[in-house]
């Protein structure tokens, strides 16, 4: 085998290693977010009445149960291989409530980017009622995801799947 | 000193803002947030507005406002009109309510519309979300009015009250309160109907601008969904005016064309969440001095973009590159100086100069 070639055998090697990280790297990224995604969906469905009114949802008992889909776009920090790194998750949520009786469609409540801080007492953060909507997102999320969060769901099989937990047929 | 504690732990309890409980606003005629819930509501649950003045109001405040169509409301209202919510925020009860419903306070010539007759009974629907006694009033703007500014206390006058009305069915769906209320005569053209509903057990009360023309409508709705109308609910009125109007008929404009005397203004519409789109409107004035009976706007695409359904508030003459939109049945008679807007989903990028445009009548 030539030197050239060896070096070329070499680089290409190299090169495959790199993208094969780069994979694992964007494969660790996208099962992290799936995680966080259940995470921040049950901070969401299971926190109480008041706790929702403290971060600003107006749900109400009438309301009944509230079932969310959820969509992280960015976490902080922002280059993570595991949960237990993240500190801050940003994320599109969508609630229904089941207690007005309607299909899904009808019965969604609220929608739009939020913060959430994790940890043993998980801290939601949503635009202030009453503030500047879009500078309240530019001051929740940081500005390296600000395009993301004006932006709405990019994958609408995650509002499906809460769809169907929620029963519509 | 046990008990007193125990009262003011009791207060603190209730004091705040209470959660913000479903009650109502107009259904027919529409509100503006009924109908801009109806116009970007998708079957997966998406608010994602056709209409132009609804996807403004939505970039400005999001969508969680809309969700909450019903709830228009002021937990302090206590039957207060002047001087408590301002001039220029009647649409959405000023500011102290639960959701930011100031971007429907909008003044807009392109809000979803319904089409009305005057001096026609017609049966108004009122969400009853949750049921409370309590009057609606309900206002209409002056003749005379200027829809072209923010609307003032000023510019209403009442034309009736009804307390407690019966219901449709039970609260928590798409139900309503229903009453008959005739039309004044001698309406034409664009008007709001704005009705107060002012709750008789709390101080709690519920704000809702509908934007109305009496063009001869039989309660069309306009500016809602993909093709700039949806499918409403048949009105069919309830009972025929007790009496005929004393007034003169109404008389439709002579129209002269002029051949010329219109222009267009492009407008690129900042929308989000959907990549390979765009959005945008274009306003056609008047600008000659006799009214005209219809127009034509006319532009060249040169970066292949293409129409994603229908235009609202005009009708698709010419198909890409070189595009047509004509009038719609309701729209094409201007006075001097007046505007209308119609507006489209477009596929492909924005152009980032708007293209020129050429308008001619008919």
């Amino acid at each position: 085998m030539t030197k050239v070639r060896a070096g070329l055998i070499l680089a290409l090697l190299v090169a495959a290693g790199c993208v094969l990280v780069a994979l694992t790297r964007e494969g660790d990224q996208e099962r992290v977010r799936r995680q966080l995604a259940d995470r921040v969906t049950a901070v969401l469905e299971n926190a109480s009445l008041a706790e929702h009114h403290a971060h600003g949802h107006g749900f109400t008992e009438k309301d009944g149960r509230i079932v969310c889909a959820v969509e992280v776009f960015g976490t902080d920090p922002a280059d993570v291989a595991s949960v237990a790194e993240v500190e801050w998750v940003y994320a599109h949520h969508m609630c229904a409530v089941t207690g007005a009786g309607g299909t899904w469609a009808r019965s969604v409540r609220a929608a739009g980017p939020l913060a959430v801080r994790l940890g043993h007492h998980p801290q939601v953060r949503l635009p202030r009622s009453g503030a500047n909507y879009r500078e309240e997102i530019a001051r929740i999320i940081p500005r390296r995801y600000h395009e993301r969060a004006f932006e709405g769901f990019a994958d609408t099989g995650v509002i499906e799947a809460a769809r169907r937990r929620f029963g519509d047929r | 000193m046990v008990l007193l504690a125990a009262m003011l732990i009791a207060t603190c309890v209730v004091v705040g803002p209470s959660p913000a409980q479903a009650h109502g606003v107009t259904m027919f005629p529409g509100s503006r947030t009924f109908l801009c819930w109806q116009d970007g509501l998708r079957e997966n649950g998406q608010i994602i507005p056709y209409n132009p003045a609804c996807a403004a109001a939505v970039a400005q405040s999001g969508t969680t406002p809309l969700y909450n169509w019903f709830a228009v409301l002021r937990s302090d209202g206590g039957g207060r009109t002047t001087g408590f919510i301002p001039d220029g925020q009647i649409c959405s009860g000023g500011t102290g309510g639960p959701y930011d419903f100031t971007p429907y306070n909008a003044v807009r010539n392109d809000w979803p519309l319904t089409h009305l007759t005057a001096g026609r009974t017609i049966q108004v629907r009122h969400s009853n979300w949750a049921a409370h006694p309590g009057s609606f009033v309900v206002y209409i703007t002056k003749n005379g009015w200027n829809p072209n500014a923010p609307l003032r206390w000023a510019d209403l006058e009442s034309i009736g009250s009804v307390a407690n009305p019966p219901q449709s069915g039970g609260p928590g769906e798409l139900n309503y309160y229903y009453w008959n209320l005739q039309l004044p005569s001698g309406k034409t053209g664009r008007h709001i109907i704005f009705i107060h509903w002012i709750r008789s057990d709390s101080q709690e009360n519920f704000y809702s601008c509908s934007d109305v023309v009496f063009d001869g409508g039989n309660g069309e709705v306009t500016g809602v969904g993909p093709g700039g109308s949806t499918p409403s609910p048949s009105v069919t009125p309830t009972s025929t005016p007790t009496s005929t109007p004393t007034s003169t008929p109404t008389s439709t404009p002579t129209a002269t064309p002029t051949g010329a005397g219109c222009t267009a203004t492009w407008r690129t519409v900042p929308t989000t969440g959907w990549p390979g789109h765009f959005q945008a409107e274009v306003t056609v004035r008047n600008t000659g001095a006799a009214a005209i009976n219809g127009w034509t706007v006319r532009w060249t695409y040169t970066g292949g973009q293409g129409f994603e359904g229908a235009p609202w508030n005009g009708v698709l003459v010419g198909q890409p590159p070189e595009v047509a939109v004509r009038n719609a049945s309701y729209n094409g008679q201007l006075a001097p100086n007046a505007s209308t807007t119609f507006g489209f989903n477009a596929t492909g990028t924005a152009p980032s100069t708007p293209p020129a445009l050429t308008c001619s009548s008919p």
